[in-house]
C-alpha cells in the first residue's frame, strides 16, 4: 500500500499515466551494473518460483521474414511489479527502412488495482537486460577465470554483450568478435573499446572465435529453424556457450552432448519447440538459469564441463528494470503526464 | 528518425463520434478476414495479482487488406468497484505491420465496451431473425446497454426491450440512456428473468462473469425460434440451452478450447468439436446462416475485434486531429 500511495502522489492512478520516452529512459543514468544486479534478482525470483509469468505469446506478420511481436506479461509480488512488454523484432528494418530492428513499449500497472501507471520505451530495457542475462549465465556457469571470450553477432545486442561481459568475467584479457557483416566489427570496436578493459579483437570466421574463446556468446538473428555455422568438432570441454539466439548457429550434436544444458524458462522453450524452433527436439534440460542463480541447482562443478545456456528472455527481467525506471523517473521528475 | 506515437484518452476516443453501425461493420470485416485464414491470434495469457483478478494480454495480427497489429492489455479487478475505481481498464497499442513500430496507445475501455456490443450485432445479422420485435437483456450494466444499442442498430424496427437486473437503479440507468438514443424503443423492466425471456426473439445475458456460475436462464422459458447470446461466458444460460440448440457458435475456436479446457468456464457447454461454427466461418459463408430454431452464441471477446476497432479509432483521430503526439 505504501508503494502505491507513493506512486499515486505523483501519478493520479486511474486518471493519469506517466509517459517516459526512450531518450528519457537513457537520461536516467541507470548503470550497466545496476541492470546486471536487477536482472540477477529477477532470475533468482524466477528460480525460486516467486513470479507469475505465462509463456509469452506472439504474432508474426509476413511483411518480412522472421518477424515477431511478443506480448510478455510478468508479475513479481515481492517487488509490487505487474507489467507487460509489447515488443517487436523486424530483422530487415535497418536495411529496408533505416529504422531499428527492435522497438517496443512497456506498460507498468498498479498491482493493487490493475490500472496502468506508466508507459515507457522497451528497446533500451530489452537491449540492456538481454545482454545482462547472458553475462549472468556466464557468471554462474563459465570458468570465471576465462581470459578470452567470444562474441558472435555484433549488432545492438552484440555490442551490449561486449560492454557487460566483464562484470561476470573479471579476468578477461581479450574479446574476439565476429559478424558476417565486417563493418559491424569496426563499429563494435569504436563503440565498445573505450568502455572495456579487455582488448577487442576482430576475428575472421566463426571458427576463429569458437576455437579461441573459453566463453562464447552469440546474438545473431534468430531464424525460424537453425542454420548451423559452427561445427561441432570445434567445441571442446570446458567451454561455455551462452546463446541469446537459440540454436540458430549450432549443430544439434553440440546441444545434445553438453554436460549441462540450461534454458531460462522450460515453459517458454517447450512452447517454442511446439511452434517449430527446435526441429531436432530440445536436449535434456538440466535446469533453468534462475535456479542456478538462486542456488537451487549447481552451476559449473568442474573445469572440464561443456555447458550450454540458452536464454530467450523473460518478462520478469523487463519487470525488474522497468520498476527501476519508473521509480527513478518519478524521483527525478522525468517524463510527462498524459490523461487516461 | 523516430515516429511519434499518438496518445488517446478515454474521453478523446469516446468523443470521436464513431457509431455503432460503424463498429459492427468493422468487427464483421475482421471476422471476414479471420474466416479467410489471414488472422494470427494466439489464445490470451495473463497475470493475476489479486484473488479473482486478471490482467490479460491480447495480441493479434489482422492480415489481408487491413494488415494491422495490436495488443490490448486489460485488467479486471472486481474489488475496484468498492473503491469507486473502474472494474475493467486497459490500454490498447496499435502496431505497424511493416516495421513493428508503435503507432498509437489509447484507452481500451471504449473499444472493449463497443466491440463487445458490436460482436453481438454481427451475430444477430447472421443468425438473428430477419425482423425482431422483442429483445431480452439480462443484466443492465455497461454491457447490457451497449448490447441493446447494437440490437436497436441492427433492428431499426425493434419495439421493446425486456430488461432484468437485480439492481433496479441499473435498469433505470439503461432506460434513461435508451430514451435518448432510441426514443421509440419501449424499455420494460421485468421482475424476474423468466418474464424477461418469455416472449423475446433475442435473449442476451450480460451478468457479471463468475467462476462458479449460478445459471438462471432455463430452456423451457425460451421461444421456439430464438437467438441466445451469452456475453457473460456461461454465467446465465443453463447448459442445455446450448447443448440442445440447433446452432451454437463462438468467436474463436482456439480461445474456446483453451478456456473450456481450463476447467473453469463453459463446463457442461458443447465442446469445440460440437460447435456449429466459429462466427468467422459463418461470415465468409463456409457455414450457412440459420434463422430458425434455437441459435445460441457465446462470444468471449477476441483481440481481432480490438485491433480492427483500434485501427478505425486511430484513423478517425488523425482525420479529426484529436490526441496528443508523444515521443516513443
Amino acid at each position: 500500500m505504501e508503494y502505491r500511495d507513493w506512486l499515486n502522489r505523483h501519478v493520479k492512478i486511474g486518471s493519469e499515466v506517466l509517459w517516459v520516452t526512450r531518450a528519457e529512459v537513457e537520461s536516467l543514468g541507470i548503470t550497466r551494473q545496476e541492470v546486471f544486479s536487477l536482472v540477477e534478482k529477477a532470475l533468482a525470483y524466477h528460480g525460486r518460483k516467486g513470479v507469475e509469468m505465462p509463456a509469452k505469446i506472439g504474432i508474426h506478420p509476413h511483411t518480412q521474414p522472421n518477424t515477431l511481436m511478443h506480448a510478455m506479461p510478468g508479475y513479481i509480488p515481492a517487488e509490487f511489479i505487474a507489467c507487460i512488454k509489447w515488443a517487436s523484432c523486424f530483422p530487415e528494418n535497418p536495411k529496408r527502412f533505416g529504422v531499428p530492428q527492435t522497438t517496443g513499449l512497456m506498460v507498468f500497472n498498479d498491482h493493487e488495482s490493475g490500472l496502468p501507471v506508466a508507459v515507457t520505451d522497451a528497446a533500451w530495457i530489452t537491449k540492456m537486460r538481454t545482454a545482462a542475462v547472458s553475462a549472468i549465465g556466464a557468471k554462474y556457469l563459465a570458468n570465471t577465470d576465462a581470459a578470452v571470450a567470444g562474441m558472435i553477432g555484433c549488432g545492438v545486442q552484440g555490442k551490449e554483450h561486449v560492454k557487460v561481459m566483464e562484470l561476470a568475467l573479471p579476468k578477461l584479457e581479450k574479446i574476439l568478435i565476429y559478424d558476417v557483416n565486417p563493418a559491424a566489427l569496426d563499429a563494435t570496436i569504436a563503440e565498445c573499446q573505450p568502455l572495456v578493459k579487455a582488448r577487442i579483437v576482430k576475428a575472421s570466421s566463426f571458427e576463429e572465435v569458437v576455437k579461441g574463446a573459453e566463453v562464447v556468446f552469440s546474438a545473431s538473428t534468430i531464424t525460424a529453424s537453425p542454420s548451423p555455422a559452427i561445427r561441432d568438432e570445434w567445441i571442446v570441454p570446458g567451454q561455455t556457450l551462452v546463446m541469446a539466439d537459440m540454436h540458430t548457429l549450432y549443430e544439434d550434436a553440440t546441444m545434445k552432448r553438453a554436460d549441462k544444458y540450461l534454458v531460462d524458462s522450460i515453459e517458454e522453450h517447450v512452447y517454442f519447440a511446439g511452434i517449430g524452433y527446435y526441429p531436432h527436439g530440445l536436449p535434456e534440460i538440466y535446469g533453468e538459469t534462475g535456479e542456478v542463480v538462486a542456488g537451487i541447482k549447481k552451476g559449473r562443478e568442474s573445469k572440464a564441463e561443456l555447458i550450454v545456456d540458452n536464454n530467450t528472455g523473460m518478462s520478469v527481467e523487463d519487470a525488474m528494470v522497468v520498476r527501476a525506471i519508473v521509480d527513478r523517473a518519478i524521483e527525478r521528475k522525468v517524463g510527462r503526464i498524459v490523461p487516461l | 528518425m523516430t515516429q511519434e506515437v499518438l496518445w488517446l484518452s478515454e474521453k478523446q476516443v469516446a468523443g470521436l463520434g464513431i457509431t455503432m453501425a460503424e463498429v459492427i461493420d468493422a468487427v464483421e470485416k475482421g471476422w471476414k478476414i479471420k474466416g479467410e485464414g489471414k488472422v494470427e491470434m494466439p489464445a490470451k495469457i495473463g497475470i493475476h495479482p489479486r484473488k479473482d483478478c486478471y490482467i490479460h494480454a491480447m495480441p493479434c495480427w489482422i492480415g489481408g487488406e487491413v494488415d494491422t497489429c495490436g495488443l490490448k492489455w486489460v485488467s479486471g479487478f472486481p474489488q475496484n468497484i468498492k473503491k469507486h475505481m473502474p472494474y475493467n481498464i486497459g490500454l490498447f497499442i496499435l502496431t505497424d505491420s511493416d516495421d513493428g513500430h508503435m503507432k498509437a496507445v489509447m484507452d481500451a475501455n471504449w473499444i472493449t465496451t463497443w466491440r463487445t456490443g458490436a460482436a453481438s450485432g454481427v451475430i444477430a445479422k447472421h443468425l438473428g431473425p430477419k425482423e425482431a420485435s422483442t429483445v431480452a437483456i439480462i443484466g443492465a450494466g455497461r454491457q447490457g446497454r451497449i448490447n441493446l444499442h447494437a440490437m436497436a442498430t441492427v433492428y431499426p424496427g425493434l419495439k421493446s426491450a425486456r430488461v432484468y437486473d437485480p439492481m433496479a437503479s441499473q435498469v433505470d440507468g439503461l432506460k434513461a440512456q435508451m430514451a435518448e438514443l432510441f426514443p421509440k424503443l419501449e424499455v420494460v423492466p421485468c421482475a424476474d428473468v423468466e418474464s424477461a425471456c418469455r416472449d423475446a426473439d433475442i435473449v442476451i445475458s450480460c451478468a457479471p462473469v463468475l467462476e462458479k456460475p449460478e445459471r438462471n436462464i432455463r430452456a423451457a422459458w425460451l421461444k421456439k425460434d430464438v437467438l441466445c447470446i451469452a456475453v457473460d461466458h456461461d454465467s446465465s444460460f443453463d447448459a442445455d440451452v446450448m447443448t440442445e440448440a440447433k446452432v451454437y457458435v463462438v468467436d474463436d475456436r482456439g480461445q474456446y478450447e483453451h478456456m473450456q479446457g481450463g476447467g473453469v468456464y463453459f463446463q457442461g457447454y458443447p465442446t469445440e468439436e460440437e460447435l456449429y461454427a466459429e462466427m468467422s466461418e459463418v461470415v465468409v459463408g463456409k457455414r450457412l446462416r440459420v434463422r430458425e430454431g434455437r441459435r445460441t452464441a457465446a462470444p468471449m471477446g477476441i483481440a481481432c475485434n480490438d485491433v480492427i476497432v483500434g485501427k478505425m479509432i486511430y484513423e478517425r483521430a488523425l482525420d479529426r486531429k484529436i490526441g496528443t503526439w508523444v515521443e516513443p
